[in-house]
């Protein structure tokens, strides 16, 4: 059966700039490039539009961006009281996400991501591999997403057909 | 359900997104000049086509960014999708 935990103590930060300066700028900071292909992430920045980041880390981004970044139009925002993030995992894991979930999962693989609607909640899925999957969600949205998931693994047959 | 094609993240449900109204109405350079009549057609005044229309939509689920699109309003066909700032693209249904 697929299990959801959530996971604490990571730290998000909503980055938002565009152009070459803010680029680099943020290259040094962080120590890697920024992902430019929509729906891409390394794990550690995930892409949520042309000129926006979801950076997760252990440790606080905010401090160094704003020195690297100081004088350039940019947004630093830390976000992680603002989302949850879940952890979907096991076997049918895929199963119970694609029963809530429009967008075709299959050709997902880790180092992308995409963000879509499950059960009408806003979610950002990032596959890990393995059939496992991140989900972060809106922080108002969790106690929800967490239920209906819930019921949703449930509501999986006990064995995966032949 | 229609399918719209996002520019950055690729087809979508319609459920994804929000709409924004029809496209390419431009804002007057000067409305104190403008006649009561002038500012309300620009306010209220839309097209309504049985055809193809240019309209605004928005991947509010997705990358949240902005873009035009021609759809048919019978068919709901999505016939072409651009930038916003672009130009209506020409298409052999569109009567202007
Ligand atoms: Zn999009």
């Amino acid at each position: 059966m697929a299990e959801l935990r959530e996971i604490d103590g990571l730290i998000l930060t909503v980055l938002r700039g565009s152009g070459p300066d803010f680029l680099a700028a943020v290259a040094a900071a962080l120590g890697f490039d920024l992902p430019q292909a929509p729906n891409t992430g390394t794990g550690e920045a995930l892409w949520l539009g042309p000129d926006e980041w979801l950076l997760v880390s252990g440790e606080d981004r905010t401090g160094p961006l704003e020195t690297a970044l100081a004088g350039q139009h940019c947004a630093i925002v830390d976000v992680s009281e603002a989302r949850a993030v879940l952890e979907l995992s096991g076997p049918g894991a895929t199963e119970v996400l694609a029963s809530g979930c429009r967008l075709d999962l299959e050709p997902l693989r880790p180092g992308s991501c995409a963000q879509t609607a499950l059960a009408r909640a806003h979610v950002l899925l990032e596959p890990r591999g393995d059939g496992v999957w991140r989900l972060y969600v809106g922080r108002s949205f969790a106690a929800y997403a967490r239920a209906w998931i819930e019921d949703a693994i449930a509501l999986q047959p006990m064995s995966a057909p032949p | 359900m229609m399918r719209i094609e996002c520019p950055w993240c690729g087809g979508r449900d319609e459920t994804e997104f929000h709409y924004g109204g029809e496209a390419h109405i431009a804002r007057p350079e000067d409305p104190d000049a403008l006649s009561d009549e002038a500012w309300a057609d620009y306010l209220f005044m839309r097209a309504n086509p049985r055809g193809v229309h240019a309209e605004r939509w928005m991947h509010a689920q997705g990358c949240r960014q902005w873009f035009n699109v021609l759809r048919h309003t019978a068919s709901h066909e999505v016939v072409a999708v651009y930038p916003m700032g672009a130009p209506r693209p020409d298409h052999p249904e569109t009567a202007a």
